[in-house]
């Protein structure tokens, strides 16, 4: 919205019942009203969307990260209804949304895959004798899957069944589509995706890579560029691959190839993600360019006017993604209110946030509260601003990860790259945040009694004296 | 004056002792720290502890309050106001049968009927909340006395949602002694 405001282009935000004070309704120039919190009732349900659109007379849609971002009756939709989807066309989200086919059209490419199934299946004897083949440990992934959502590691056979039926069910309410397939869990790997841009004449480019292996629940937390462990001609090999891959697919916009690296250095394709990420403004943060824009002037039909050759980038960025959630119990969602915040600041700080003191987190939807990125001329400087920002980022009334973020930023292994999909599991397993600020904090506790002059209230009516002399001296520090 | 704070679960004794407007001396375990403070709002204070600078950022949320020093949280209450009132209700919500989602959800499948045998960590029923789902497992071996919620159900921590008859008795009663 903020690219689109600088570019002269007017909004419109759609919102359900549980984000009528979400900050993007706040922020657009106008904003429809889709229903029910459910986001069946709301952001998934495309014939309310595509009346918004309409009746604010809109000329394209942003799909945005979620919900509807890569479905591709969604595109069929606004394609058929003469409203701009700016995305790539439907027929390459349906080929590369489902992973399987996806799998298909890059082996076509001569761009190498997981081991695993290039079809889904529904049938358990099926599904636990590919496993087998497969062997374990397997990942039970869902065939329209990204984001996590409807992936199940399972290690032993006897979990097998559970973690089908349960990958499949989440998969079904969060893409409508309950089908899964297996792929060999590839133990200590590196994610790491590259950034493309396609115009409708052709022209692809990627905007160099981004190293994303810090997860949990498969959920990127911490995201990074260029990647520690990112050589010349590592790079070469590997963006030549996600342009193969876009160039098979026919794609248009910006997207994402990912890959997995294994620790000598093969990678093979996982998936693409046809869409706007999360964690793009990292990317932005080095190459200077705004995706966005990008964006925007690809699907109005401009030429890219980037070549590969003058697509440079410069210094490191850092992005962490703060979530409503607890990091001491298992990284549990922690719905909530946001009583106080405060968002860091300063050179090469940026917060794209989504709350506000006062904010009512709903429990209906992603726990994603902001993304704090960070930009410096080297890794070491990029971590050390990083560690500031987050200590100075202050976020009362529900948990956040900040905590344990800083002590992820701050512990050797990081430092040392040594950043694989395990390495939550392997380095920090168990974490409890080393609470050393215990007795200031208890101080700040006691001053803050004071200064409300309850303490002493509760003792007065409790011990029936006067003699305290914190009684007679009333509030103070004010 | 004494001040017996709940920070986090431990429990900490300290004597408080206003030394001027801005000043403040504790003593725990003969620890003596001396905090100069300012109040900046109702959630900022800058502290001088020892004469060392730090920004503590401050919300109430009940009778707590969550301190925030350096990205750390803590949260703190006042043992002596809030350990009163609800003594009793805590030693009640410790009976073990419960199987309650630990926050608000959504219930996706329930794995077990009335009358079926479970055995302790088998999964009973899975619940979503923020899309992500969790599959809470049976407290104990025992049969289920009743399944008290339907897929697609909003529940609330503290609902029950399957009842189980515990085998052994016996440690029920144990462990629902005042302790």
């Amino acid at each position: 919205m903020n690219t689109c405001r600088e570019m002269g282009i007017a909004t419109v935000a759609v919102y359900s019942e549980a984000d009528r004070k979400a900050v993007h309704v706040l922020k657009a120039d106008q904003a429809v009203f889709l229903g029910d919190s459910d986001p069946a009732e709301s952001y998934l349900n495309i014939d309310k969307i595509i009346e918004a659109a309409k009746e604010t007379g809109a000329e394209a849609v942003h799909p945005g990260y979620g919900f509807l971002a890569e479905n591709p009756l969604f595109a069929e939709r606004c394609e058929r209804e003469k409203l701009v989807f700016i995305g790539p066309p439907s027929h390459v989200i349906r080929d590369l949304g489902n992973k399987t086919v996806a799998r298909r059209t890059v082996v076509a490419g001569g761009v190498p895959v997981i081991p695993g199934m290039n079809r889904p299946e529904s049938d358990p004897g099926i599904l636990a004798r590919e496993a087998e083949n497969i062997g374990y440990p397997v990942l039970v992934k869902a065939a329209a899957g990204g984001g996590g959502k409807g992936m199940r590691i399972v290690t032993s056979p006897k979990d097998f069944q559970e973690a089908c039926a349960s990958a499949s069910s989440e998969a079904g309410r969060a893409f409508s589509d309950g089908s899964i397939y297996l792929e060999r869990y590839l133990t200590r790997s590196r994610h790491v995706e590259f950034q493309i841009v396609a115009d409708q004449h052709g022209h692809v480019v990627h905007l160099f890579e981004r190293e994303c292996s810090i997860q949990r629940r498969h959920q990127k937390i911490i995201e990074e560029t260029p990647s520690p462990i990112m050589t010349f001609e590592l790079r070469q090999r590997m963006g030549a691959a996600a342009v193969a891959v876009a160039k098979a697919s026919g794609y248009v916009n910006a997207g994402t190839v990912e890959f997995l690296v294994d620790q000598q250095g093969n990678f093979y394709f996982l998936e693409v993600n046809t869409r706007l990420q999360v964690e793009h403004p990292i990317t932005e943060m080095i190459t200077g360019l705004d995706i966005v824009r990008i964006q925007l002037e690809v699907a109005s039909g401009s030429q890219l006017s980037l070549t590969q050759e003058n697509v440079r980038s410069r210094g490191h960025a850092i992005e962490c993604r703060i979530y409503a959630e607890d990091p001491e119990k298992g990284f549990y969602p922690s719905p909530g209110k946001i009583i106080y915040m405060r968002e860091p600041s300063g050179p090469g700080v940026r917060n794209d946030c989504g709350i506000y003191s006062g904010f009512q987190v709903p429990v209906e939807y992603d726990p994603i509260l902001s993304k704090l990125i960070v930009y410096a001329e080297d890794r070491n400087q990029a971590i050390m601003r990083m560690i500031q920002a987050l200590e100075d980022y202050v976020i009362l009334g529900v948990s956040t990860p900040v905590p344990f973020l800083i002590d992820v930023l701050k512990s050797e292994a990081f430092a040392r790259g040594d950043t694989f999909t395990d390495f939550i599991d392997t380095h920090f397993s168990g974490w409890k945040p080393d609470r050393f600020d215990e007795d200031a904090a208890c101080a700040a506790f006691i001053i803050d009694e004071l200064s409300r002059g309850r303490k002493a209230e509760a003792t007065a009516t409790q011990q029936g004296a006067g003699l305290s002399p914190w009684q007679t001296l009333g509030p103070w520090g004010r | 004056m004494e001040y017996h704070l709940k920070i986090g679960e431990n429990m900490i004794s300290l004597h408080a002792e206003k030394k001027g407007d801005h000043s403040i001396t504790l003593s725990r375990d003969n620890c003596i720290l001396d905090v100069e403070f300012t109040v900046i709002s109702e959630h900022h204070q800058h502290l001088l502890v020892n004469g060392c600078p730090l920004n503590a950022y401050l919300a109430r949320d009940g009778n707590t309050r969550m301190v925030m020093i350096k990205g750390i949280p803590y949260s703190i209450g006042d043992a002596d106001v809030i350990d009163a009132p609800s003594r009793g209700k805590k030693r009640a919500q410790v009976i073990p049968q419960e199987i309650t989602p630990p926050m608000p959800a959504v219930v996706v499948r329930i794995l077990v009927s009335r009358g079926d045998r479970v055995k302790q960590g088998d999964s009973v029923i899975v619940v979503s909340s923020m899309k992500m789902e969790t599959t809470l497992t049976a407290p104990s071996d025992g049969s289920v006395r009743s399944v008290n919620v339907a897929e697609g159900d909003k529940v609330m921590p503290g609902h029950i949602l399957i009842d189980i008859d515990r085998d052994d008795a016996a440690t029920t009663k144990e462990e629902s002694q005042p302790g």
